[in-house]
């Protein structure tokens, strides 16, 4: 059924030829025009041609109320709509049957048509000066005037193409645009029609040196006016927005450039994660030693000033807060340092208490409140702290004010530092100006097994308990039988080796990095390897290699960079005040994220690590197996690999995502959520989150785990309203001491804060139970 | 307060409040729509006398402008930042009470 057969009504009712002639109008001309183009490119519907006739004629009798369209005008017309209306390819082969027509017309005339590029281009190159003005916005923001050239010259500068087809694309390109008649041209569209031709010649890898990365309008447009889902910890502002912007144009960089395609595809697809992509300029985190700034003050490469080593604990503290920001600016994780009360515990002989509290308030708050680092968030900060002083700095020299040493070690400040950690946890017990536990700096509290032989210990980690139930701020971090630990983010623990120990003789030598951190996609093993125990750990071994491969290549990206020195971007990193550089390459590692061990078991042998032995055992025989793969690539790359517990806000949502899309008939088996689009897998080698299982047993079992995962576990105990008192938390802490391998917890309790009234709640509340009672005269409907 | 100053204010905002004058219970006032927190709320003309402005548009919220907080993974943070895997597995949290701690 057409729209235009029968009597309908049209305006237009002549048009003019060539010759001058006017003549009938006929829509069935167009419409024959235009099917003709479409057929050309595997279009089949007449009616959609006769619609868009249609439209050419109804924009004909808008345009033309006055005067006689000439045929030039309605074939510009149809061009107009076809582009319009979403019909690309038609348009183009409109475009092209109409200069076929007129070169057929030009030789009948005895016109002579140019065949090769060069003389197309002097043909153009007339018409550009005599009916074109044509103008470009530059990125260097300017406008100038068309100039060909340019294309062919970044081409060669780019792409390394020769110059010959530089030339003949450049003149594609221009014709295209002469064509399309548009009077400004931005430099972005210019290089999308010049990789449209790059594709179009067969140019496949020239196009890719020749990508331009950024964004769709849209898309800045939401991360502009929307608030960031990704990273649960960016605020939304201009900042930050400009953080989601970098990141995106870094992670596609990342993608094209560090890593190869291989790599690249097996990210995308899901087998593994590489973390922080929009951050491939950095390293993963860092963990610094205060001894470091103590003994050097402030003394940044390419700042305004420099600061000698500091002289009262003030100025030490402002130091470590302006260090953090600067370090922060070059690693995408967090920024941990290490046994702060002990090292400060020199600047504070002699100081009263007040002091010593008001310092840790201090301490607390710039942490807290610097909205300066990545996006305008806080610095993603940890403190690891000591109650008794450790073995291993004991005879250590202390450095004191001025940074001179004290003539005395480290194991004589044993009252100032235990002063300084107990008034640092009395400040988090405190909470911020509305009673809400603080967010940063996350205090990690070290206990070695000479912290029971502490006097003081018992009443201690009673106080560390109660900031753990009210608050919930404290990490519980258990260094047996030596075993010396820095901890980093989330549960990123750097074991000290022998060399470490070597180290902590130097104390401001004690700083170490994870360069990069890349997860495996642990249920999607299962899912590939089909119940066949061979193929599980086939199909590791290939999520391994991958992952190994991906390590190496960012690492070589971040040595090219480093190796720019005082003029690259790492700078800050390449500085050589004790005789190295700031990150010490040699002793940086490699982490592998470990992500859904439950599912990976549970899809397996149909039981979840809680569920059966069997299960369980399998999930240790995983974990032991990578943990050697590991050490196997270590002795053969001379990196350190390392096995992680991926922190996994956004990964365990992703693959779960992903898994939905590519496997989901095995992936709904397992998959935990609700399975529209709420669904997670559980973190790393975590047992189901939703199980009652009791603290204990979970803390026990889980630690399991932990021996074999050495950049650090942590287990979670879920507290929402509870409130166990200090006495039962520090029971049950001293018991996982005792009786398990578990390296890390932290208790997790909930909280709602009314913004209205200001009051606070235990545990999560849609409403404010306060705000929403019912007032006189005033009806909540 | 009066009227006329409440509703010229909440007349300012048209993306925030519609406004209308109603009769709820016999009593003569308005309902207020908040957009932000999609709550109806009405207000008697004694009570707007009564109550200075920023009672009455707290009125508003119904006690949604809270903020919730919890630990997401390895740090604390505000649960309505979190995306939809970490806000379903915080629905299925397991939470140990008090007793579940053994305490010998
Ligand atoms: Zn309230």
């Amino acid at each position: 059924m057409s729209k235009i057969n029968g009597n309908h009504t049209t305006v237009i009712s002549s048009i003019k030829k060539r010759d001058g002639r006017i003549v009938p109008f006929d829509k069935n001309k167009i419409i024959e025009a235009i099917f003709k183009a479409a057929k050309s490119v595997g279009g089949q519907d007449r009616y959609l041609a006769e619609d868009i006739a249609e439209a050419v004629t109804m924009y004909l009798n808008k345009e033309f109320t006055d005067r006689i369209p000439s045929v030039e005008e309605i074939q510009d017309a149809v061009e107009k709509v076809l582009i319009k209306t979403g019909h690309a390819k038609t348009a183009k082969a409109y475009i092209l049957y109409r200069e076929k027509r007129n070169r057929i017309r030009k030789i009948k005339q005895g016109i002579n048509i140019p065949e090769t590029s060069e003389e197309i281009d002097s043909v153009l190159k007339t018409k550009e000066s005599t009916d074109l003005s044509l103008f470009v916005r530059t990125s260097g923001e300017d406008i100038i005037s068309w100039d060909k050239e340019k294309i062919v010259l970044s081409l060669i500068k780019e792409t390394s193409i020769e110059e010959k087809s530089a030339r003949t694309i450049a003149a594609e390109v221009e014709k295209e645009i002469i064509y399309s008649k548009v009077k400004f041209l931005t430099a972005p569209l210019i290089r999308e029609m010049v990789n449209a031709k790059l594709i179009e010649l067969g140019f496949e890898k020239e196009r890719k040196k020749y990508t331009r990365l950024g964004l769709p309008l849209i898309d800045v447009r939401n991360i502009i006016i929307h608030p960031n889902k990704e990273n649960a910890n960016i605020p939304h502002n201009p900042e930050a927005t400009n953080l989601t912007l970098a990141e995106n144009m870094k992670k596609e960089f990342a993608l094209l450039e560090v890593f190869s395609p291989d790599i690249s595809d097996a990210h995308m697809r899901g087998d593994i994660h590489l973390h922080d992509l929009g951050f491939i300029d950095r390293p993963y985190c860092a963990g610094q030693s205060l001894e470091y700034v103590k003994k050097f003050g402030l003394n940044l490469p390419n700042s305004l000033s420099i600061a000698k080593p500091a002289k009262h604990p003030e100025t030490l503290l402002a130091h470590m807060v302006k260090f953090s920001a600067a370090l922060q600016g070059h690693f995408n994780g967090a920024i941990g340092w290490d046994a702060v009360n002990i090292f400060f515990a020199p600047f504070l002989v002699g100081v009263s208490d007040k002091e010593i509290r008001q310092l840790a308030q201090m301490l607390i708050y710039e942490y807290s409140q610097q909205a300066v680092a990545r996006g305008g968030q806080a610095i993603f900060s940890d403190i690891n702290l000591y109650w008794e002083m450790p073995e291993h700095f004991v005879n250590v020299s202390a450095i004191g004010p001025g940074g001179i040493e004290t003539d005395k070690k480290y194991g004589e400040y044993e009252k100032e530092s235990q002063k300084f950690i107990k008034a640092l946890f009395e400040v988090y017990l405190e909470g911020d100006g509305m009673g809400r536990p603080f967010f940063f700096p996350k205090p990690l509290l070290h206990i070695t097994n000479k912290f029971f032989d502490t006097a003081g210990a018992e009443e201690f980690l009673e106080l560390a308990c109660l900031v753990g139930t009210e608050k919930g701020n404290t990490y519980f971090v258990f260094d047996r039988d030596n075993t010396a630990k820095i901890s980093e983010c989330c549960r990123l623990q750097f074991k000290l080796e022998a060399s470490d120990l070597e180290d902590a003789k130097y104390p401001w030598k004690m700083r170490f990095s994870a360069l990069q951190n890349v997860t495996l996609n642990m249920p999607r093993c299962a899912y590939i390897s089909d119940h066949n125990d061979t193929k599980l750990f086939e199909i590791l071994d290939q999520f391994m290699e991958l992952s190994v491969k991906a390590h190496i290549e960012k690492r070589k990206f971040i040595e090219k960079i480093l190796a720019l020195g005082q003029n690259g971007p790492l700078a800050l990193l390449t500085m050589n005040l004790d005789g190295e550089s700031y990150l010490r390459m040699h002793r940086v590692t490699h982490l592998i994220g470990l992500l859904g061990l439950n599912e990976m078991v549970q899809y397996h042998t149909g039981r979840q690590l809680h569920e059966s032995e069997d299960a369980f055992k399998l999930g240790l025989k995983i974990i032991s197996y990578l943990k050697i793969v590991c050490e196997k690539y270590s002795r053969q790359t001379g990196l350190r690999f390392v096995l992680e517990q991926t922190p996994a806000e956004s990964t365990a949502y992703r693959f779960a995502r992903l898994d939905l899309g590519h496997y989901f008939e095995q992936a709904k088996k397992v998959i935990k959520g609700t399975l529209s689009d709420n669904v997670y897998y559980t973190n790393s080698t975590y047992l189901n989150v939703s199980e009652e299982i009791s603290p204990i047993e979970r803390v026990i079992k889980e630690g399991i785990f932990h021996p074999l995962i050495d950049a650090g576990a942590l287990s979670h105990v879920w507290l929402g309203e509870s409130n166990p008192d200090a006495k039962t938390l520090s029971n049950f802490i001293i018991k996982i001491f005792k009786y398990s391998k578990n390296s890390q917890v932290a208790f997790s309790p909930e909280f709602t804060s009314c913004l209205d009234c200001g009051k606070i709640y235990r545990g999560l509340y849609s409403q404010c139970p306060y705000c929403s009672s019912k007032k006189q005269g005033i009806k909540q409907l | 307060m009066e009227k006329e100053k409440f509703v010229g204010y909440l007349k300012k905002f048209p993306n925030i409040y519609d406004i209308e004058e109603r009769i709820n219970d016999e009593m003569t006032g308005f309902i207020v729509r908040d957009k932000q927190f999609d709550t109806l709320t009405f207000f008697s003309e004694n009570a707007i006398l009564d109550n200075n402005m920023d009672y009455l548009l707290n009125q508003t919220h119904h006690g949604k402008n809270i903020e919730q907080i919890t630990r997401v993974t390895g740090y604390f943070s505000k649960v309505n930042s979190w995306n939809k895997g970490k806000k379903a597995e915080l629905k299925d949290r397991y939470r140990s009470t008090i007793e579940k701690i053994p305490v010998s």
